[in-house]
């Protein structure tokens, strides 16, 4: 049996996300599927599983052609997924959360049939060789456990028949840790073995190179390899994955390229050193940054960058063996605390979580420099806010120019310069800023860099978290990469690894445990006493 | 230049900032018209003043907690409870008035904190939490004065002093009650308290990351609120002439309704006294109006309601009544946070969506 994609074509706003895909899954084979963010991977997933008709193109399951856009018919044909976020309800137990995506078995008088349902499940299990508490609230459930049972949900036969013949797992090692991990391989092997065709797509390439025999690689909508697993090379895919560019040091025009004084690597202590950072996904993490110099962290989805400037500004539950921003120590991180510390938080969802949208631009503005303007019985100043906020509005060049005017019918760009005018009211001496270019054009992206490149030229010193390298690569001073919850490498701007490629084969090789972090540990500590 | 000033102030003044205004003019005139004799005299003003007074600082009380996104249920429980402990101080420990008032606030300050313990230290949600604790206020209220009014010294020299003196027949609790919006008024609108208490009260999570301290200024919400419908409880029970449990939380509905609809006033969606102010004055003006005019006995309420549902149906075309409302509950601070890429507390599904999103 076999499952092909024939020519696929899609076009998002007239802007094509693939082109002329042709793809074959066969019956009891392991199939990774790579490529960049936005590489298109997830629309051809949605495409075979119903959620999008492309513009042309068709699939078939064994020559036979199956009706694309109906996620019912997908279902009866035995094409099944498990997406990224699982689709678990963390209240209901996992009797419960199978029945939401794998149908209900009913009793004569059309209540559910709860003993034919636990059949159902068990027979599932039994496939996938595992086993799961039924009636416990998925909350209990560690991350594998989850991932097994949304595996399971998928794979279980439907409740009038139709068995699954192949299963697309998107991104399934995400949450998981190092042996988790390995029980969810053993499954994947397993459920190969019984006949089931499986399509694995994953960033970390090593995982992939492992556990699949057949890897295709995605490229701007279009196949640019297909290659027999045993023989590729993470080097080979990654170059596939980058296409012409690899190599090259930047992708970008070098407009933003860091005009770093050579002062900063030497003068004095660290702006801000960071020891035993631990917080949700990141262990035991250490670094340090100098007054003026722009950091860049970089990992896969899962890596824990994506907690770290939340984990740095209180945002988040995070603990930390010590901190010291211009060498006075923090007592803890809480964001009361940064602040008084000046350190500001500039988040990545910039729809949400980073204006109050009721609030004027004036009110937004200046409420984390509030102490600053309030005088005898906290009275605030109206006067000197006004003339503050005027003089913000106009070196942003904030529209509309109105202090008063709301923050909820800003644009996008606009907010963000009014997050960028509120934190550096405080004259922050660390600017933590998440996904600086997300949700916004290639124009505003160009500038935003440029004048965060600016700010860190001024002496403020930046922390940015970012998944795409092209934020970063322009304008850093050096770039931490993250691994499985470890920092596993920095690299700077002057290094031989300062390249897309070098950076990505960083981040997608997995941390081979202790011989890797002792080397970090070296260079870390090199790193430091060279500050 | 002009044109704007122009659009500055039909903003202000349109039907959109201030209907409840308009709608308070139109009462009058009509209840004018209909009953020249009867209503449109002083002493129907006065009427409105002196008896909706205590309604409008129970209203006044709740505005720092809605404004910072909690609600506070128990402020007409507190108020009775605050009317009875000085009633039963009055009659039990000494006539003198001054130990009423003080018996009442004191035991409003606790409260208070008794609230600010539940809401905060316990991380109940306030709506709960204050439900409960206002539960346990008034049955101690019914406890203490065995379920009975107490009269013995309330109808005297205290009934004298705090309910009656008046200057143009306006008594002391509309003073009261003028003092307590204009603090609130500096206190919300002009002070670095106020941006914060709103701040919070709008994005939480937002006032958090910028270093407002959440918890201090809710618990000064709370303290405040307590105090306030405490010293409204000692008032009522000046006016009556007797404590009795009772009284307080007949106060709660017309409160809340005043509030809910001066938010919708002056400020567009931001809880704030001089709206609560008019909300309480149009609610009173109907209301004796339309007993004065001779309309039955159910006809306040009909009016009540009429009036809640149109004025803030009106402001909520510009999409600010319910969604205030909503924000309040996503709010609460026991609720569960929805940002998932700020809070690793929540499942892994939820992180993971957040970190797809931010792959």
């Amino acid at each position: 049996m076999k499952l092909e994609l024939r020519d696929i074509g899609m076009r998002f706003d007239n802007r094509p996300v693939l082109r002329d895909v042709c793809i074959c899954f066969e019956e009891g084979t392991v199939h990774g599927l790579v490529g960049h963010n936005g590489s298109g991977k997830s629309t051809l997933i949605k495409i075979a599983a119903g959620y999008y008709v492309p513009d042309s193109g068709a699939m078939l399951l064994d020559d036979e052609t199956v009706p694309l856009g109906s996620p019912a018919v997908c279902y009866q044909n035995g094409l099944r997924f498990v997406h990224q976020d699982l689709g678990l309800v963390r209240q209901f137990s996992a009797l419960e959360n199978f029945g939401l995506a794998a149908g209900y078995d009913r009793t004569w008088i059309r209540t559910v049939n709860w003993p034919a349902q636990r059949r159902r499940l068990a027979s599932a299990l039994a496939m996938l060789e595992t086993d799961l508490p039924f009636d416990r609230p998925v909350s209990e459930f560690t991350a594998v456990e989850r991932t097994l049972l949304a595996i399971a949900r998928a794979i279980a036969p439907g409740v009038d028949g139709g068995t699954a013949r192949f299963l697309m797992l998107d991104e399934p090692t995400t949450a998981l840790e190092g042996p988790e991990t390995e029980r969810l391989f053993s499954v994947i092997r397993t459920l190969a073995s019984q006949r089931v065709g499986i399509l694995y797509v994953s960033h970390q390439l090593d995982d992939v190179l492992n556990m699949t025999q057949i890897v295709t690689v995605l490229r701007d909508g279009k196949i640019t390899a297909t290659l027999e697993s045993a023989e590729a090379t993470h080097e080979q895919l990654v170059s596939a994955m980058l296409g012409a560019e690899a190599g090259q040091v930047l992708t970008r025009p070098t407009a933003h390229r860091p005009k770093r004084k050579s002062t900063h690597d030497l003068d004095g202590s660290p702006a801000v050193e960071v020891r035993g950072l631990t917080a949700h996904r990141i262990r035991n993490v250490s670094f340090s940054i100098a007054k003026g110099e722009c950091v860049g962290a970089v990992g896969l989805s899962g890596s824990g960058r994506e907690q770290l400037v939340y984990a740095l500004a209180g945002a988040i539950p995070a603990t930390v063996e010590e901190i010291r921003v211009n060498g006075v120590e923090l007592s803890g991180l809480d964001p009361r605390a940064c602040l008084d510390h000046r350190i500001a938080l500039v988040p990545g969802n910039r729809l949400a979580g980073s204006l109050v949208n009721e609030f004027t631009i004036r009110e937004n503005l200046t409420l984390g420099s509030l102490d600053t303007l309030t005088g005898f019985g906290d009275i605030v100043n109206a006067a000197e806010e006004r003339r503050r906020t005027e003089s913000w509005i106009e070196r942003f060049a904030i529209l509309p120019a109105d202090p008063n005017y709301r923050c909820i019918h800003l644009s996008g760009g606009n907010k963000q310069k009014v997050i960028l005018a509120k934190w550096l009211a405080i004259d922050p001496v660390l600017m933590l800023i998440d996904e600086p270019t997300a949700g916004v054009d290639v124009g505003a992206a160009s500038s935003m860099l440029g004048t965060l490149r600016s700010l860190a030229d001024d002496g403020h010193s930046l922390l940015i978290t970012t998944s795409e390298l092209s934020d970063v690569l322009p304008i850093a001073d050096r770039i931490l990469v993250f691994n499985r919850g470890s920092l596993v490498s920095i690299v700077g701007s002057g290094d031989p690894e300062w390249s897309e490629t070098g950076i990505l084969n960083a981040m997608s090789k997995a941390p081979d445990s202790a011989d890797n972090r002792t080397k970090i540990l070296e260079l870390h500590v090199g790193g430091k006493e060279k500050n | 230049m002009s044109a704007t000033r122009k659009t500055f102030w039909t903003k202000r003044l349109g039907p959109r900032s201030i209907g409840a205004v308009y709608v308070l003019v139109a009462l009058v005139v009509i209840f004018s018209v209909i009953s020249p004799t009867n209503f449109a005299n002083y002493g129907t003003a006065k009427l409105v003043f002196n008896q909706y007074a205590v309604t409008g600082l129970v209203g006044l009380a709740l505005l720092l907690p809605l404004s910072s996104g909690i609600y506070d249920l128990s402020v007409g429980s507190t108020a009775g409870l605050s009317g009875i402990a000085a009633a039963w101080v009055l009659a039990n420990v000494s006539a003198n008035p001054l130990a009423g008032v003080v018996a009442g606030v004191v035991v409003a300050v606790l409260a208070g904190l008794i609230n600010s313990a539940v809401v905060l230290g316990l991380g109940i949600d306030s709506f709960i939490g204050t439900l409960a604790t206002g539960s346990i206020f008034i049955a101690i209220a019914t406890a203490v004065s065995g379920d009975n009014t107490i009269a013995t010294n309330v109808n005297g020299a205290f009934q004298q002093d705090v309910a009656l003196k008046n200057i143009l027949g306006l008594t002391l609790p509309v003073f009261v009650t003028i003092a307590a919006a204009i603090l609130l008024y500096i206190g919300l609108e002009k002070s670095g308290f106020g941006r914060r208490t709103y701040a919070i009260g709008f994005d939480v999570e937002v006032a958090r990351l910028s270093g407002v301290r959440v918890n201090g200024i809710r618990a000064a919400g709370l303290l405040a609120s307590a105090t306030l419908s405490g010293i409204a409880g000692v008032l009522a029970t000046a006016q009556i002439g007797a404590g009795s449990p009772a009284t307080g939380p007949s106060f709660l509905l017309p409160a809340f309704a005043a509030a809910f609809l001066g938010a919708t006033q002056f400020k567009g969606g931001r809880f704030n006294s001089w709206g609560t102010i008019v909300a309480v004055l149009l609610l009173g003006t109907g209301n004796v109006g339309l007993l004065v005019v001779g309309g039955p006995s159910w006809s306040p309420d009909v009016f009540d309601g009429v009036i809640l549902i149109a004025a803030v149906g009106l402001t909520s075309a510009k999409g600010i009544g319910p969604l205030r409302i909503r924000s309040l509950r996503r709010q609460s601070p026991s609720a569960p946070n929805l940002k998932a890429p700020v809070d690793p507390g929540l499942s892994s599904e939820a992180e993971e969506k957040s970190a797809q999103t931010l792959a």
